[in-house]
C-alpha cells in the first residue's frame, strides 16, 4: 500500500479528531506535501459534511427557531451544545430584524426555556402583549416621524447574543460594557440615510481591527455586524461609520469579560 | 404586490432587479464580517453573485409558490444559505489551520449549490455505508468502530473508503445529470 492509500483511509477519522497524535502528524504531513491527498480530503469531507447535516437541524430550521416561526425543542436542544449554530441564530434574527423597521424588538432571540415554558398563562399574556404592541408601534411611528434622537451624530444598539444594550455615547465614559467572548451584533444607526457607508472598528490605540466597504443600509436606516467571538480582543473600541460625503460617525464601545469587570469592582 | 414585483423581476425592470440586489445585500450584511474574517480570501461580491443567482433562479423558476411575500422569501433564501456558509467555514477553519490551506493550494469551497449534491448522495448511498459514515461522524475512532463491529481494521478503513468513493462517484453523476437536464 502506498502512502497516500494509507492516508487517504485515515482522513475521515483525521477530520473527526480521533486520530491519536502520531497518526494525524502524517496526515498533515501529507496534505501539506501531496495535491492528490488534498483532493481526497474534499472528498472525503464532502461526504462528512452531508453525513452531518442529517444528525442536525436544518439551516432552515435554524432560520425559522430564529424568526420564532417555531419552537422546536429539537433545536433548542441541539444550540446547547452548538457554539456556531448559537451564532447562526444570532446572526439570522439580527436579519430579520433589518427586514421590517420596526422588529428589532421583536427579533431579540428568547432563551429555550422561555419557549419550553410556554403555557396557557403565556397565551394569556400574549393576548395583553399583542394590545401594548399594537400601541407601541403606533407610538414609534409617532417617534419615528419626528427627530431621530442622536448623540454626536450616532445613535446605536448592542446586542450580544442574549442581551440587548442600548447606547448613545460619545466616549468611552459610560460606555457599553460587552464580553469578547461572546458573538457580539452591533447595531449602527447613522445620521445619513443615503447610499452605502465605510464601516471601521477602531481599536483604542488607532488600529483598524475591521474595515469593510459598500456596507448597504436597511429600509430602517440601520448597518448591523455580526463578529464573531473573539475577533476583537478586550480593549476599548470605536465603530467609525462614514458615508460619501459626509463626516464620519463614532460610537464607543468596551469589551471586558465579566470576570474581569467583577476583579475590577 | 408580489404578482406586481415578480412580473416587474420577470421581464428584467432594472429597479426590480436593483431592488432584489439590496434586499440581498441588506440580508446578509450581518453575516459579512463573521464570513470574510475566516476566510480572507471570499470575496463579499462574489458571495453577493452567489446569493442573486441562487434567488434568480427561484423567482424566475417555479419554486415560489407565492406563500409569504417575496421579500420575506428573499430573506429567507439568504438566510439559510449564509447559516450553510458558516457552518461550512467553521469546518474549513479547523482544517485550514492544520494545514495551512492558502500556502497549500486548497482552493475555498463554498459553492451553495452543493447543498443539493449533498442531499442526492445520502439518498443513494447504502445502508450499510451510512452507518459507518454516521459512526464516524458521532466522533468513534476507527479502533473502536472495529471494535464494535467486529471487523479488522486495515478491512474497516478500506470499507469506509470505498463507501466514500461511492459517494464521490454518486455526486459525479448527479453533476453529469444536472448538465444534461439544463440544455437551455
Amino acid at each position: 500500500m502506498t502512502t497516500c492509500d494509507h492516508i487517504r483511509e485515515l482522513l475521515p477519522w483525521w477530520l473527526n479528531g480521533t486520530l491519536d497524535a502520531e497518526e494525524s502528524a502524517e496526515v498533515e504531513d501529507s496534505l501539506r506535501n501531496c495535491a492528490e491527498c488534498r483532493r481526497a480530503l474534499r472528498e472525503t469531507e464532502a461526504v462528512f459534511e452531508a453525513v452531518e447535516s442529517q444528525q442536525r437541524p436544518s439551516s432552515e430550521s435554524l432560520t425559522a427557531f430564529a424568526w420564532g416561526e417555531t419552537a422546536s425543542r429539537e433545536v433548542a436542544d441541539h444550540l446547547e451544545t452548538s457554539p456556531i449554530d448559537r451564532e447562526a441564530v444570532s446572526l439570522a434574527r439580527a436579519s430579520r430584524a433589518l427586514m421590517d423597521p420596526l422588529s428589532v424588538e421583536a427579533s431579540m432571540p428568547q432563551p429555550p426555556f422561555t419557549q419550553r415554558a410556554a403555557g396557557w398563562l403565556s397565551a394569556a399574556a400574549a393576548v395583553v402583549l399583542l394590545a401594548l404592541a399594537a400601541q407601541l408601534v403606533s407610538l414609534r411611528q409617532e417617534l419615528a416621524r419626528q427627530a431621530r434622537p442622536s448623540v454626536d451624530g450616532i445613535v446605536v444598539d448592542v446586542f450580544s447574543d442574549r442581551r440587548i444594550e442600548r447606547s448613545s455615547s460619545s466616549s468611552w465614559e459610560g460606555a457599553p460594557v460587552l464580553d469578547p467572548e461572546r458573538p457580539l451584533t452591533l447595531l449602527l444607526h447613522p445620521e445619513s440615510d443615503r447610499g452605502t457607508f465605510a464601516v471601521r472598528l477602531i481599536e483604542e490605540r488607532g488600529d483598524v481591527k475591521v474595515s469593510l466597504d459598500d456596507v448597504p443600509l436597511s429600509e430602517a436606516g440601520d448597518i448591523v455586524l455580526g463578529l464573531p467571538a473573539g475577533t476583537l480582543v478586550a480593549g476599548r473600541y470605536r465603530a467609525e461609520v462614514e458615508a460619501e460625503g459626509s463626516a464620519a460617525e463614532s460610537f464607543f464601545f468596551v469589551l471586558a469579560s465579566p470576570t474581569s469587570t467583577n476583579d475590577a469592582q | 404586490m408580489n404578482d406586481e414585483f415578480l412580473a416587474a423581476y420577470r421581464r428584467q425592470d432594472a429597479e426590480a432587479i436593483a431592488r432584489l440586489r439590496r434586499w440581498i445585500a441588506v440580508a446578509s450584511s450581518p453575516y459579512r464580517a463573521r464570513l470574510t474574517a475566516w476566510q480572507q480570501e471570499l470575496r463579499w461580491e462574489d458571495l453577493q453573485q452567489e446569493l442573486y443567482l441562487e434567488v434568480h433562479a427561484v423567482l424566475v423558476g417555479d419554486q415560489f409558490r407565492g406563500d409569504s411575500l417575496v421579500k420575506t422569501y428573499v430573506w429567507r433564501c439568504v438566510n439559510n444559505s449564509c447559516i450553510d456558509l458558516l457552518r461550512r467555514q467553521a469546518r474549513r477553519a479547523q482544517v485550514s489551520e492544520s494545514i495551512d490551506e492558502d500556502r497549500h493550494g486548497v482552493e475555498p469551497r463554498w459553492a451553495l449549490g452543493e447543498r443539493r449534491d449533498l442531499r442526492r448522495i445520502l439518498s443513494r448511498l447504502p445502508a450499510q455505508c451510512l452507518e459507518l459514515w454516521q459512526r464516524i461522524v458521532k466522533g468513534q475512532s476507527y479502533r473502536e468502530m472495529s471494535e464494535d463491529l467486529g471487523v479488522r481494521e486495515g478491512t474497516l478503513r478500506v470499507r469506509v473508503l470505498r463507501c466514500r468513493r461511492l459517494a464521490t462517484a454518486v455526486r459525479d453523476d448527479a453533476c453529469n445529470e444536472t448538465a444534461v437536464e439544463e440544455p437551455e
